[in-house]
């Protein structure tokens, strides 16, 4: 018998994750470096759909089945960012979001 | 069975889309693709026929999906948007060398999405369904891979799409947490019970407010929207303008209203301030810009506000969600016209022209300039074009809410649009050509698409009664009763 976290925790966790994610997106200037915190705010989204999954255990389980399908998206996300960031380093060899800007307005 | 035939048109939408990808390869480099769009389109048609043949009203899937009324609706909308755009693309991708079977294969995969976002009954099908709209739209931005401001467009489109997503997933999160279920019909049964009680509500309902604003390029959260229409190629933007928007407001009447009606005291408010703020800075900024395409991405920023009105008068009932709707395929029509009339003009690179560039349109191409001419008049909201009549029933369930003063600045709104769109049609016609305008490519398949979808947007001012009867019939499952 293992002894049991408190949902709290989990969530406390989950909500830290999400905010330093959510700092790293609007504060770092490298879109990869933004892409990663964007990842660690879906991750955090996972945790608390799992922490409320297995507090819902009795009746419902499908936050669990929630998180194999945000696997998927995220994945799919990320091959489609990374190529769009390979891209646009090709026509023009910077990965700084400030350096694009060519459109203003 | 049964649950593989309520998805019948996804599955149809899919297997073209494959179909063309598969086409696509076993070419020849240097072939001929024109026709392949009219591979796609003729695939698109069998989905519009199959889905009221073999689906049938009702839950499939344990829940997850739901097919409606309207389900049926939004189906026709994405898959007549998703037609149009095909149709205005050959000649662009051609001359632009972009891969014409991937542009094909991305839009089908959008929408495909978009479909999903119109059937889902549940939080997970919502996300994926949002998710498998998005991620193909910001391959499309990005599609003119040599061009800088293609790869910006991209670039910002999908760091801020990204962002948006997993705001929008962590209020799912916390909405299953406060209610302990993620499907919509329970979901509402336990915000009903509760109301706004507590924090985590409000945190989930500010979330899923934040991550859907994104998506439908609400103010304050549009940033993307000027750079991503600007940079993308010109058919691309076209689509991307109206088919995401569509799924947006879908997901918003699937969720906020169908989903979380019960709390619509708070975010009702909300949202009208929001459609306030929308409609004001879109028409405001648009007004500064010289590029036309770039007046039209600000343009279809303050057509969301418009839209965003209506969800905020939710509380008059059917009359709401019909009005939401019958403006998404107004907007759809038209904007997807005004974008494509761009396409006659041949620019370097992905941008738009400036409004120098097109005098003297009408002189050398008068059916084109009378299309773009009924286009611009349409967005701005004059009869006898379906953009007046939309306008006209926003308005109306907006009275109705008891919510005046937004009534009045739609109206304002109105006002302020009619200069920049008008000053647009002044330049095609009354301004000589000169030697600043553009050089123009005239192609018989851009021609009849843009001549028939001007004529729906005349016909359907002249006689909105059908298709608004059909909207109101489309938006009765939503409304909580």
């Amino acid at each position: 018998m293992t002894p049991a976290v408190p949902l709290g925790a989990f969530i406390a966790v989950s909500a830290a994750l999400f905010f330093i994610g959510c700092a790293g997106v609007l504060t770092r200037r490298n879109a990869v470096v933004i892409l990663m915190c964007v990842e660690l705010m879906l991750n955090a989204a996972n945790l608390a759909l799992v922490a409320f999954s297995r507090r819902y255990g009795a009746t419902d389980e499908r936050g669990s089945v929630f998180v194999v399908f945000v696997f998927v998206v995220a994945a799919a996300e990320v091959a489609v960012g990374l190529a769009i960031v390979l891209s646009a380093y090709r026509t023009r060899p910077v990965v700084n979001v400030d350096e694009a800007r060519a459109m203003k307005g | 069975m049964s649950n593989v035939l309520a998805v019948m048109p996804e599955i149809v939408v899919t297997v073209v889309a494959t179909l063309v990808l598969l086409v696509d390869t076993m070419l020849p480099r240097r072939a001929e693709r024109g026709w392949l769009a009219l591979l796609t389109v003729a695939g698109l048609l069998v989905a519009l026929v199959s889905g009221p043949f073999v689906t049938v009203p009702g839950t499939a899937f344990n829940g997850f999906v739901q097919i409606d009324t309207f389900t049926t609706f939004s189906r026709v909308v994405f898959i007549v948007l998703a037609i149009f755009a095909v149709l205005v693309a050959p000649g662009y991708l051609a001359r632009h060398d972009i891969p014409a079977g991937e542009y094909y294969a991305i839009v089908l995969f959008s929408t495909v999405g978009a479909m999903t976002i119109a059937l889902s009954n549940d939080l997970i099908t919502l996300f994926l369904g949002i998710e498998l709209m998005s991620i193909p739209v910001y391959a499309l931005a990005g599609m003119q891979r040599h061009d800088r401001y293609s790869n910006e467009a991209a670039l910002k489109y999908f760091l801020l799409g990204a962002f948006s997503s997993s705001l929008l997933l962590y209020g799912f999160a916390w909405l299953y947490g406060v209610t302990g279920t993620t499907e919509f019909g329970p979901i509402a049964a336990a915000v009903a019970r509760t109301g706004l009680a507590d924090g985590p509500t409000l945190i989930a309902l500010a979330l899923v407010t934040a991550g859907l604003s994104f998506k439908a390029a609400v103010v304050p959260f549009h940033q993307w929207t000027p750079d991503a229409y600007d940079g993308a190629p010109t058919p691309a933007t076209a689509f991307m303008s109206v088919a995401p928007k569509a799924a947006a407001f879908a997901a918003i009447l699937r969720l906020m209203v169908g989903g979380l009606g019960p709390l619509g005291t708070d975010w009702g408010i909300a949202f009208a301030v929001l459609a306030a703020v929308t409609m004001t800075l879109g028409n405001v900024v648009a007004l500064a810009q010289t590029n036309v395409k770039r007046m039209l991405a600000y343009s279809s920023v303050a057509h969301t506000g418009y839209i965003l009105a209506a969800v905020a008068a939710y509380r008059a009932g059917d009359s709401a969600g019909a009005a939401v709707l019958f403006y998404v395929i107004a907007y759809g029509l038209m904007n997807l016209g005004a974008f494509a009339c761009l396409l006659y003009f041949d620019i370097e690179g992905t941008r738009g022209a400036t409004l120098m560039e097109l005098n003297g349109f009408a002189r050398q191409e008068p059916l084109g300039a009378l299309t773009f001419a009924i286009f611009l008049i349409s967005l701005t909201g004059i009869p006898p074009t379906v953009g007046f009549v939309a306008k006209v029933f926003v308005i109306q369930p907006v009275l109705d809410a008891g919510l005046t003063w937004l009534a009045v600045i739609i109206a304002l709104n109105a006002v302020l649009a009619a200069f920049y769109y008008l000053r647009v049609v002044v330049h095609l016609y009354m301004h000589e050509t000169d030697e600043r305008s553009a050089p123009i490519i005239s192609e018989r398949m851009l021609n009849v698409s843009l001549g028939v979808s001007a004529l729906a947007v005349v016909v359907l001012g002249v006689l909105p009664d059908g298709l608004y009867a059909w909207a109101l019939q489309a938006a009765a499952p939503l409304v909580l009763r």
